[in-house]
């Protein structure tokens, strides 16, 4: 009897920690992401787009994750992530991807143009470039077909339950240092020189997704194959996971932050 | 097995009475520390020391460890219909943030550790009393007190989500700062968008006495009731609309610490 109340107690009060853990999972990334590039941002940028969202950039890191059910932002359902054709290759000018509403919304604020746009709409993109540039560089937002990439419709093990990879990579950036705070994962990104950061900013959306698929395929499936057990992984597995992640935050971060300053420096 | 009984009941306490999460919590001394005058920071740090977040869990820390478990009833604002305070009996936040008050400004009357318990009240239950899941109001029965919500007309990628079930205290105290990644997301990270959002309504917000802000608390507590009376349930939407609300309820707290300690603790 009392073993059993014992039991019921400690599975009570473990599950109110669990619950607020697992809600949390895909959160990270964007946050880190957008805080990253709002600390490289110069000081005039970045007061211009503090204006506008009335709010930290990090702030409005997840907020097309939370809108996507929401009218009228259900339209942006499809914009997290943009498709891979049979050939490897990124599919361009498809508007049901996240890729091509990058580059409209780059266009249209483009040389001062967002000067003829309400406070309203200038703020709505940046939220949605906020988001859309730190999902297109996720491993697992790049859109492969089932029909000509079978091989990337499988399943990783977690405790010897099925995991998507798609779960694991979302989170991957909190994977065994889950009490990261943001300014954590800054202090840990590597800086680049001036020259090297405009290297980085340079291409389009779709330049970008285009090197995020060659990535999933060169290294992040390799890293994961099918049937990996992820509670077993070596410290160098983890270290390997770590580095794919943390150099895509990095390529993120100093995109945002360019796409930003593309937007607003005068 | 005793012990083991009243360890994880203390743990279950300290988890109700909480306000906002750890990091809400301590962004909003952040600002009030912000808007100390030079005499309040001095003897604020005299009185709690250097870190003037640490008293975001003042009451609950000391009924974990068994001390001043009377606390227990302290985090709750009782009002009457006018939206008035009618606090019963001294388990109310009006009443001991009045007593605590009394102790700040003859705090050269008393030893220090009588002051110091007293000022970290006052911060604790200014925060609790701007979190509407603590407001109860006369003649609103759900108000005040814990009850399940039902989170639900959410999809993504046009699939309807699994509804689940949310406290309401848990709504406001932990389901926003999971939109945006929890612990990741550090107290200076909130304190910055509470000064973004609201940092122009500063002196709006600092205005009045202890007395009307429980009205004006009170007031978006009706508020917010009306919309859960109406609705039957809290959606999805309507947890996105409300998180403005929130922020602005730290904002209030923030600031309203600042004012009652500067023109106090002299």
């Amino acid at each position: 009897m009392k073993q059993t109340i014992l039991k019921t107690l400690l599975v009570a009060v473990a599950a109110m920690f669990v619950t607020e853990r697992a809600v949390a999972w895909e959160n990270v990334g964007h946050a880190v992401i957008a805080y990253n590039a709002e600390r490289l941002l110069d000081p005039e940028v970045k007061a211009k787009c503090r204006h506008y969202l009335k709010a930290t950039i990090p702030f409005y890191a997840t907020w097309m994750d939370q809108a996507r059910s929401i009218e009228p932002y259900t339209v942006c359902d499809k914009w997290h992530s943009t498709n891979i054709d049979a050939n490897n290759k990124v599919v361009v000018g498809k508007s049901t991807t996240g890729a091509y509403h990058i580059e409209r919304i780059r266009k249209e604020m483009a040389n001062g143009a967002y000067k003829n746009m309400s406070d309203s709409l200038v703020k709505i993109n940046l939220q949605y470039l906020i988001h859309m540039v730190g999902d297109h560089h996720c491993p697992v937002h790049v859109r492969w077909s089932k029909k000509s990439h079978p091989q990337y419709h499988y399943s990783l093990l977690n405790k010897g339950k099925k995991r998507s990879p798609h779960g694991f990579w979302d989170g991957a950036i909190k994977f065994r240092r889950s009490n990261w705070t943001a300014e954590k994962h800054f202090e840990n990104m590597q800086l680049l020189s001036p020259k090297k950061a405009k290297k980085i900013q340079k291409g389009t959306a779709y330049d970008w997704t285009q090197e995020t698929a060659d990535v999933w395929r060169k290294y992040c499936y390799p890293a994961m194959p099918e049937g990996t057990e992820i509670s077993k992984m070596s410290e160098e597995d983890v270290a390997t996971v770590h580095a794919i992640v943390d150099k895509q935050v990095q390529r993120a971060a100093y995109r945002l932050a360019g796409v930003l300053t593309e937007i607003f420096k005068e | 097995m005793k012990k083991i009984i009243l360890a994880v009941l203390l743990i279950a306490a300290t988890l109700s009475a909480k306000a906002w999460s750890t990091n809400h919590d301590k962004a909003v001394l952040l600002v009030a520390s912000q808007n100390y005058t030079p005499a309040t920071r001095a003897l604020v740090t005299e009185y709690v020391g250097e870190d003037h977040t640490r008293p975001s869990n003042h009451l609950a820390w000391h009924r974990r460890n068994g001390r001043h478990l009377e606390t227990e009833g302290w985090h709750t604002l009782h009002l009457d219909a006018n939206l008035q305070p009618a606090a019963k009996d001294a388990n109310d936040a009006y009443v001991q943030i009045e007593k605590a008050l009394e102790i700040v400004r003859n705090h050269e009357q008393h030893d220090k550790a009588t002051v110091s318990f007293a000022i970290q009240t006052v911060m604790n239950l200014v925060i609790d009393m701007h979190n509407l899941s603590n407001v109860k109001i006369e003649g609103i029965p759900l108000s005040g007190t814990d009850f399940q919500l039902d989170i639900s007309q959410c999809t993504v990628a046009g699939r309807p989500i699994k509804t689940f079930k949310y406290s309401w205290k848990k709504l406001w105290t932990h389901r926003y700062p999971t939109f945006h990644g929890n612990a990741v997301y550090s107290p200076q990270m909130w304190s910055e968008d509470i000064v973004c959002m609201y940092g122009d309504k500063k002196e709006e917000f600092s205005k009045g006495t202890l007395k009307e802000w429980c009205t004006d608390i009170g007031t978006y507590t009706k508020g917010v009731h009306a919309v859960l009376e109406k609705e039957g349930r809290f959606i999805h939407k309507t947890v996105q609309e409300h998180e403005p609300l929130n922020m602005a309820c730290l904002a209030r707290a923030a600031y309203r610490i600042a004012v009652l300690l500067n023109e106090n603790l002299k």
